[in-house]
C-alpha cells in the first residue's frame, strides 16, 4: 500500500488545534481526532506525499486505518517527492463516536431537584 | 462543479403544468432531480408572497426577515421568539410559511425510502440552494441564497417541528446570515459590561441552568442557546429571546411562580419563556467574547475555572450545532474551529448554589 492518497470526498474536512487535528465526514456525522504524529502524517497525504515512504511501518498501518475509516482512497496520480519523517510518537486516530450525528442536543432536565442544582438527572 | 442558474426559471414542463388542476401540481424530490426539482417549486414564490395575506417583519443579526404567513398565529409566535434588535445593514430576506394545500405551490414530495439528508446537503453545496425536509412531518424550508427568498412548507398550518417555536426559522437565519466570518453557533452567553463568555456544551451539561442563574443574578445574555458570533470581531448577537427550564431548576432559582413563565411543559418538559419578560433591564444588542467557557456538572459544591485545550473547546462547540443546523455544516465546523482558536478555554465546574456559580462568573469576567 505505497503511492498516493486523498480525501475519500470534499466532505472530509479538518481543522487544526495546536498540531491536533479533528476531521468530521460531513456524509456520515463522524468525528475524529488526530494526535501530532497522526496529524503529520494526514498533512503528508494532503500535500500529496506518500507516508509509506515518509514513515515507513508506521505510515503504511496509518493509512490503513484511514481508509478502513473511510477518510482516504488511493489516488492514481504519482506523489510528490518526500523526505523521510521522524515521528515522536504513534500515530493516534481517535473516533469519537460519542459526538457521532447528535440526534437531540437538548435533553430533557438539566436539574434534579433532590440532589442539588445543578445535577445530571441520570446521576445516582 | 460548477452550478449556473438556468435562462429560464420555468421549464416548459411548467407552464405545461399549470394548465392541469391543482391536485397535479407535484413534483417527487429525489437526488437526481434534486437541483430541477428545487428549481420547479420556487418560482411559485412570488405568487405565493403575493397571495399570503399575513406579515411580519424582524431585524435579527442585523439581518432584516420579512415574513408572511396563511395564519397569523406563527408569525405571532416567531416574532415571539426572534432576538429582533437594532437596525438592518443587511439584504433583505423573504420567508413565506405555507401548507402544502396552498393552490399557488407545486407541492414538493419526497419518498421516505429514497430520501438521505447527508448526500442531499452534499449535492446542494456548490449551488445557491440550501434544503431541509424532515419527512416524518413533511416539513419543508427551501432557501434560494441569490434571491434571499425562502419557502417553509408544512402540512397544517401548525405542523411544525416541536423545537420550532422555541427557535423559529433557524436554518433560514444560518442560510441567510452566515458568511465566510460569522455563522449561528450552539451556545449561551453571558456578559457584564462589554466582556462576555460563550458556554458550550451538549445537552445536561448545565450550560442553560448556568445563562439562566446569571441573567436572574444580574449578568447579560445575548442568548440562552444558539447566537449568531463574528470570528473577525469576536462578538456574539442575539437570534432568539427563548430560554427554558424544568420546574426544579426555576425551583432552585426561586423563580418558578414569576407570572411570565408558564406552568406548562414544552416538549422537552421544560417551561419555555423569554427573556424581555424575565430580566430586569434591556439586554444588549452585541457581546464583545473574551472566552469561552464549557459547563460541566460534577456534583461538587464549589464552581471552578479551569484551562481547556483549543481541541476539547472545540469538540465541546462544534458537534451539537453542526448537527442541528442544517445544510450549511462545513461553515459551522470551520467557524466554530475559528472560534476556540481565537478564544481562550475553559472548563466550569459547577458547584450547588446558583448564587455561588454567577459570584465566580462575575469575578471571571471582571478580571478579563
Amino acid at each position: 500500500m505505497t503511492g498516493r492518497f486523498s480525501r475519500s470526498s470534499p466532505d472530509i474536512v479538518h481543522e487544526d488545534f495546536d498540531g491536533d487535528l479533528v476531521i468530521l465526514n460531513l456524509q456520515t456525522g463522524e468525528y475524529f481526532g488526530l494526535n501530532l504524529a497522526a496529524a503529520t502524517l494526514w498533512n503528508e497525504i494532503m500535500a500529496g506525499r506518500d507516508p509509506t515512504l515518509a514513515a515507513g511501518d508506521a505510515g503504511t498501518r496509518f493509512v490503513g486505518r484511514l481508509q478502513e475509516l473511510g477518510l482516504v482512497i488511493a489516488s492514481d496520480d504519482p506523489p510528490e517527492t518526500t523526505a523521510p519523517l521522524s515521528l515522536d510518537a504513534v500515530p493516534v486516530v481517535d473516533v469519537y463516536s460519542d459526538l457521532s450525528d447528535l440526534i437531540l442536543a437538548d435533553p430533557i432536565h438539566d436539574v434534579d431537584e433532590a440532589a442539588g442544582w445543578p445535577k445530571r438527572p441520570d446521576e445516582g | 462543479m460548477t452550478w449556473m442558474r438556468p435562462q429560464d426559471g420555468r421549464s416548459g414542463l411548467m407552464r405545461a403544468e399549470a394548465r392541469y388542476p391543482v391536485k397535479e401540481r407535484r413534483i417527487v424530490f429525489d437526488e437526481h432531480n434534486l437541483v430541477a426539482a428545487i428549481e420547479r417549486v420556487l418560482p411559485d414564490f412570488e405568487a405565493i408572497w403575493q397571495a399570503t395575506p399575513h406579515q411580519a417583519e424582524v431585524t435579527v443579526a442585523h439581518g432584516r426577515f420579512q415574513l408572511r404567513s396563511q395564519h397569523p398565529d406563527y408569525l405571532t409566535q416567531a416574532s415571539r421568539a426572534l432576538a429582533s434588535r437594532g437596525a438592518p445593514t443587511r439584504t433583505t430576506c423573504r420567508i413565506a410559511i405555507v401548507t402544502l394545500a396552498n393552490p399557488a405551490l407545486t407541492a414538493p414530495d419526497w419518498p421516505t425510502s429514497t430520501f438521505r439528508e447527508r448526500p442531499m446537503e452534499a449535492l446542494l453545496s456548490e449551488t445557491p440552494y440550501r434544503l431541509h425536509y424532515f419527512p416524518e412531518l413533511q416539513f419543508w424550508q427551501i432557501y434560494d441564497r441569490d434571491r434571499a427568498i425562502g419557502l417553509q412548507i408544512m402540512p397544517t398550518h401548525d405542523g411544525f417541528p416541536p423545537w420550532d417555536p422555541g427557535s423559529p426559522l433557524r436554518n433560514f437565519l444560518q442560510w441567510h446570515l452566515g458568511e465566510e466570518t460569522g455563522s449561528l453557533l450552539h451556545g449561551g452567553t453571558l456578559g457584564l459590561g462589554d466582556r462576555g463568555v460563550l458556554l458550550a456544551g451538549e445537552g445536561g451539561s448545565g450550560k442553560s441552568s448556568t445563562v439562566l442563574a446569571g441573567i436572574f443574578g444580574g449578568l447579560s445574555s445575548v442568548g440562552d442557546d444558539y447566537v449568531y458570533v463574528e470570528t473577525d470581531t469576536l462578538i456574539a448577537r442575539p437570534l432568539f429571546e427563548t430560554l427554558k427550564q424544568d420546574r426544579a431548576g426555576l425551583e432552585r432559582l426561586n423563580r418558578h411562580t414569576h407570572p411570565a413563565i408558564p406552568q406548562e411543559d414544552n416538549w422537552q418538559g421544560k417551561r419555555q419563556f423569554y427573556m424581555p419578560d424575565v430580566a430586569a433591564w434591556p439586554m444588549p444588542e452585541a457581546l464583545p467574547l473574551c472566552a469561552l467557557l464549557l459547563p460541566q456538572i460534577t456534583g461538587g459544591n464549589r464552581t471552578a475555572l479551569a484551562p481547556v485545550t483549543r481541541k476539547e473547546a472545540f469538540l465541546a462547540l462544534a458537534p451539537s450545532g453542526v448537527t442541528q443546523i442544517h445544510c450549511d455544516r462545513q461553515r459551522l465546523f470551520r467557524i466554530a474551529a475559528e472560534v476556540s482558536r481565537q478564544l481562550p478555554a475553559y472548563r466550569l465546574t459547577l458547584g450547588t448554589d446558583p448564587q455561588e456559580i454567577v459570584y465566580v462568573l462575575r469575578r471571571f469576567l471582571e478580571d478579563r
